[in-house]
């Protein structure tokens, strides 16, 4: 059998003496979508962070395609933050660029992309996202869902090898939660990029992601395919989880 | 009250009053411009991960805020020369004085300025995988820049007020020349009034001027 596309082995993360996340291991499939559930300050968003390269971490080692990255040591974390891309809660656009401006940063001074090819891409992606007419505007003349539509185009236009999303219509109203998740579905369809989603929108979940897990004081309590995490959870502990949220 | 005005002797004197502007307009914009710059070195400073520098920077500022500008007028005109034997003009110990003092009161503007963009921009570029270089040039200093900006402009127009300071070291600016023609004269209220007017007009054509700056933002934070 081959390889799977991702792999993350033996992920341990300690805050002084608290243990934040401990020996977390699990593999994806290319353009497959996982999501991740679990309590506030279950170690979710550490999670997402330390498989940026944003934190630094005891142990873990990622593989992303045929890359190979050592999460513990300080050099070699860095080369996580281009190979993955996160999207987060609050959208932390630049709001002192456009859209436009936004988008094609990044890949101008890290990929070294030319102005006009990484403006072609981001008129892509702009199109992608439906916001083509906006690519002047600033952050603040857009709406929330449009903020994050946005700031999911500037992490795709780094063309990440993981895309990860910590929470991000947690900020949002109903109605934009929608517009978000569903370009999030749609880029699982098109763009086929491998996702780590963590929500809970339970209905998100069951339609588009292929693996569910749920995570409690760094650990992992069930990982499963996600028809069966979500309809029938063999944990207890996630069956309480899960009725809570449906009850909220 | 029985003081008989007489502000016709604001149009005799009125240009001679006005005339040491030149005085603290050549005091107060080098002052500035040293305040400006230096101050965001020791901001720099402050933020650096050299220890040795963040201590200079801090001790810096500590003393030159806390020192009053009188004080250390006075300190750097009369004391410095006994010590090193050099002795400087009024108006270049004036400048020294109010440059130490601005560049103190500057850095902790630059600081506050820096503080007020949230850390989750850091965050974010970071996580695009942009160097530190290219978030200090794309995204701290572009917003560092119009969140600074009011807090520094209130140091410029506290630079500018000090110059009125020199007046104990003799320099012939608007103050000492409203003393001097009210020792002549005796016409102490029209004197200090016109005194005032010279000073209000010229602060407040330089904050027009700054607001103007503010308005180059064309973005809100979100």
């Amino acid at each position: 059998m081959a390889e799977p596309f991702l792999s993350l082995q033996g992920l341990s993360k300690a805050f002084g003496d608290t243990q934040i996340l401990k020996d977390v291991s699990f593999t994806i499939d290319k353009g497959e979508t996982m999501v991740i559930c679990g309590p506030s300050g279950c170690g979710k968003s550490t999670l997402l962070r330390c498989l940026n390269g944003l934190e630094p971490v005891s142990s873990g080692a990622l593989r992303l395609g045929e890359e190979q990255i050592d999460l513990s040591s300080p050099k070699t974390r860095e080369n996580a933050r281009t190979g993955t891309g996160l999207v987060f809660q609050n959208f932390n656009l630049f709001p002192h660029m456009s859209v436009m401006e936004n988008l094609t940063l990044a890949p101008r001074r890290v990929l070294k992309l030319r102005a006009a090819e990484a403006r072609k891409e981001a008129e892509r992606l702009l199109e992608l996202i439906g916001l083509s007419d906006r690519s002047a505007a600033y952050p603040f003349e857009l709406s929330g869902g449009q903020r994050q539509r946005v700031a999911i185009a500037r992490a795709l236009a780094m063309k990440p090898q993981l895309l990860m999303f910590d929470e991000p219509t947690s900020a949002l109203d109903p109605e934009k939660k929608e517009e978000v998740l569903g370009l999030i579905r749609e880029l699982k369809r098109t763009e086929e990029v491998t996702m780590i989603v963590v929500t809970h929108e339970i209905g998100f979940g069951k339609n588009v992601a292929d693996w569910a897990m749920l995570l409690e004081d760094g650990s992992i309590v069930e990982h499963g395919a996600a028809s069966d995490f979500f309809t029938s959870p063999t944990s207890p502990r996630t069956q309480r989880f899960l009725k809570a949220i449906i009850n909220a | 009250m029985d003081y008989s005005f007489n502000f016709g002797i604001l149009f005799d004197y009125g240009d001679y009053l006005a005339g040491g502007l030149w005085y603290s307009v050549i005091i107060a914009f080098p002052s500035i411009i040293v305040a400006t710059v230096l101050g965001m070195i020791l901001a720099a400073m402050h933020l650096s991960p050299l220890r040795v520098l963040r201590i200079l920077g801090s001790s810096y500022v500590d003393i030159f805020r806390t020192l009053p500008v009188v004080v250390l007028l006075i300190w750097i005109h009369y004391v410095l020369p006994i010590l090193t034997g050099l002795s400087l003009s009024p108006t270049e110990s004036s400048i020294l004085a109010l440059s130490m003092n601005g560049s103190a009161l500057a850095c902790e503007a630059y600081r506050g300025g820096l503080q007020a963009i949230p850390d989750t921009q850091r965050q974010a570029a970071w996580s695009l995988g942009l160097s530190k270089l290219d978030i200090l040039r794309y995204v701290i200093i572009p917003q560092g820049f119009f969140s600074t900006l009011p807090a520094l402009t209130n140091v410029h127009i506290t630079i500018i007020k000090n110059v009125t300071v020199t007046v104990l070291i003799a320099v012939p600016e608007v103050m000492f020349r409203a003393q001097e023609l009210t020792v002549q004269f005796f016409r102490p209220l029209e004197l200090y009034t016109g005194a005032a007017i010279v000073y209000v007009a010229l602060i407040l054509s330089f904050t027009v001027a700054m607001r103007q700056l503010e308005r180059l933002r064309k973005w809100e934070s979100v």
